[in-house]
């Protein structure tokens, strides 16, 4: 069995990690783009196992660790807030949000 | 195994177990009944900036990093979390009043003030990327609550939903920049960073600067400077007033300190490649966040783009790291953090059944009414113009001199040039609350003895600062000297 190069790693990390901040850019909905944030974060947890993994070192899969559990506490936070917004108003549309602006 | 030194952590664990406290008194407070908060805030906030004066009196230096603890006890730690509690002492104090008035006074509210705290605390004396992450994440979730904490209101919700969205999005770029930054280095040590990234001729060298891009866009995010602004706001408008006063004062200290101690320490050896960006940045920030702010009609929304251009001014000097600007900086943010509370502060201690002053209309006639108010209101709006006598002035001075110093001219004569664009919307507030009409006889609420001693300590700081620099200076320089 041949291991997956560094490489190949990174780059799906990148790629994920790009699909994610057009994510966050394109979609309207708070969820949808939640949901981006959160691949997001888990690109940058798979480039960490990669070169934690190449490197022999385990700071990165530590990190990883507390990376998930931060998501988790941030999803909790975060969607108490979206509902909190959703007994204001019935859209989650990002662009009906526009009471304050000038 | 050596046993893990946990003194540096001490002022955070007091911190965190008061707020664990208030939780359990609002749990146990019944229903419709309100628990001493306040006074168990103010305790624990009081024990932990003791025990940060006992650490930093006791005569072991650097405690912690020998014993390879996350957290440092140094000077540049020890002061600025003793203003971070500062800042949260008075924010204390100032919410008290303001969520009487607007009728949200709940024990989380101290609670989630607290554990942001802990976060703050935390974010300026990490030595690690990993206690970077979590300290952050401690401070910004905690806030995104806050932000949304009146309920009644749809304009907080939708401040707290921007502010999520946005802090979670910078906080995954900045822990791109980690990875990367680990890639290299194979540590998340800032020390090991630093010695590991030293050679521009490394193959690595694009991941390295690939990694300190990705770290500045995330801390551009948290400190609010342009492009990474557009957050700031709407959430300083939306968001209760005197969360935004603990927000903009606190968030601003930490996010500084944190800059400092890996730009300047970790990332010291780059200083070539990340300087011109800072630069940049700074520029920008300078001017377009005066620009915006002359035009706003919500002094609370001004206030908001003159932070975005209070950010420039910090980054300007940080083109000087690390030595100089770190002093320059440290001193700024003492100054900055009072004008901030107090500006802010005075807004929300106005505050009666729900309402409080937005506009400047709304302030329009204020002197007749709270001249006392008004006299203090016009001492912070004169030092974030930065006239002489004000902290503002002695902050600018020695921000743009370590610019200069850098050999940064431009940037100086920009943030100078702002500096006086910036004196037409700060002295607008001036002439409306002395030279117009109230447009009704609508008096706002008298000022609450908590909010007027919160003020008054701003007040005395702001000016204090300006005419008496001294001290405080010769604290900074030994915080600036700990970070080498």
């Amino acid at each position: 069995m041949t291991a997956i190069p560094l490489q190949h790693a990174l780059i799906l990390s990148l790629l994920l990690f790009g699909i994610g901040v057009l994510g966050v850019f394109l979609r309207r909905n708070v969820i949808t783009v939640f949901m981006c944030i959160e691949l997001m974060l888990n690109a940058v947890n798979l480039a960490f196992v990669t070169f934690s993994r190449a490197l022999g070192a385990f700071d990165g899969q530590i990190l990883v660790f507390f990376v998930m559990t931060v998501a988790a506490a941030e999803a909790a936070v975060g969607l108490a807030i979206v509902i909190a917004m959703q007994r204001h108003r019935d859209s989650l549309d990002l662009d009906s949000f526009n009471l304050l602006k000038w | 195994m050596n046993a893990v030194d946990l003194r540096p952590a001490y002022p955070a664990i007091i911190v965190a177990v008061t707020a664990v406290v208030v939780l359990l008194l609002q749990a146990f407070a019944g229903k419709g009944k309100h628990g001493p908060y306040v006074p168990f805030s103010l305790a624990g906030l009081a024990a932990a900036f003791l025990a940060t004066v006992m650490i930093a009196s006791s005569q072991e230096r650097g405690l912690g990093s020998h014993t390879g603890g996350a957290l440092v006890a140094d000077e540049l730690a020890l002061f600025l979390e003793a203003v971070i509690l500062g800042v949260a002492l008075l924010a204390v104090l100032l919410s008290s009043s303001y969520l009487r008035a607007t009728n949200s006074e709940r024990g989380e509210h101290y609670a989630l003030l607290l554990f942001s705290v802990v976060g703050m605390l935390g974010l300026v004396a990490v030595t690690e990327m990993i206690s970077l992450f979590v300290a952050l994440e401690i401070m910004s979730v905690a806030l995104y609550a806050l932000c949304g904490s009146r309920r009644d209101q749809v304009e907080s919700q939708e401040s707290a939903v921007k502010y999520f969205i946005t802090g979670a999005f910078s906080s995954a770029f900045l822990l791109f920049g980690i990875a990367m930054l680990y890639g290299v280095s194979g540590s998340t040590s800032l020390g090991r960073i630093g010695s590991a990234v030293t050679s521009a001729s490394d193959p690595n060298h694009g991941l390295v600067l690939l990694g300190v891009g990705l770290l500045l866009v995330g801390f551009g995010f948290k400190i609010a400077c342009v492009p990474f602004h557009m957050w700031a706001p709407d959430v300083y408008e939306g968001a209760p007033t005197t969360v935004t006063a603990f927000m903009a004062a606190g968030v601003k200290v930490a996010a500084f300190g944190a800059l400092l101690r890996v730009f300047g320490t970790g990332l010291a050896s780059l200083a070539d490649d990340w300087r011109p960006l800072v630069a940049i940045l700074a520029v920008f920030s300078m001017v377009l966040g005066n620009l915006a702010a002359l035009a706003q009609s919500s002094v609370k929304r001004m206030l908001a783009y003159s932070s975005v251009s209070h950010a420039g001014y910090l980054l300007a000097a940080l083109v000087a790291a690390p030595r100089v600007s770190a002093e320059a900086v440290i001193f700024y943010l003492v100054g900055y953090a009072a004008v901030n509370l107090g500006t802010f502060g005075a807004l929300s201690s106005l505050a009666r059944d729900g309402r409080e002053p937005v506009t400047f209309d709304h302030l329009s006639g204020l002197s007749r009414r709270h001249p006392v108010l008004a006299a203090a209101f016009t001492v912070f709006l004169i030092s974030l113009m930065g006239v002489p006598v004000s902290a503002g002035f002695v902050g600018k001075f020695y921000l743009f001199t370590a610019a200069v110093g850098a050999g940064y001219t431009p940037l100086a004569i920009v943030g100078v040039l702002m500096s006086v664009v910036s004196a037409y919307y700060y002295l607008r507030v001036v002439v409306h609350m002395y030279m117009k009409d109230a447009p009704v006889e609508d008096a706002w609420a008298p000022v609450s003895t908590t909010s007027a001693l919160a003020l008054a300590v701003s007040v005395l700081v702001v000016l204090g600062l300006g005419i008496w620099p001294a001290g405080v200076l010769a604290l900074a320089h030994a915080a600036a000297q700990s970070l080498l």
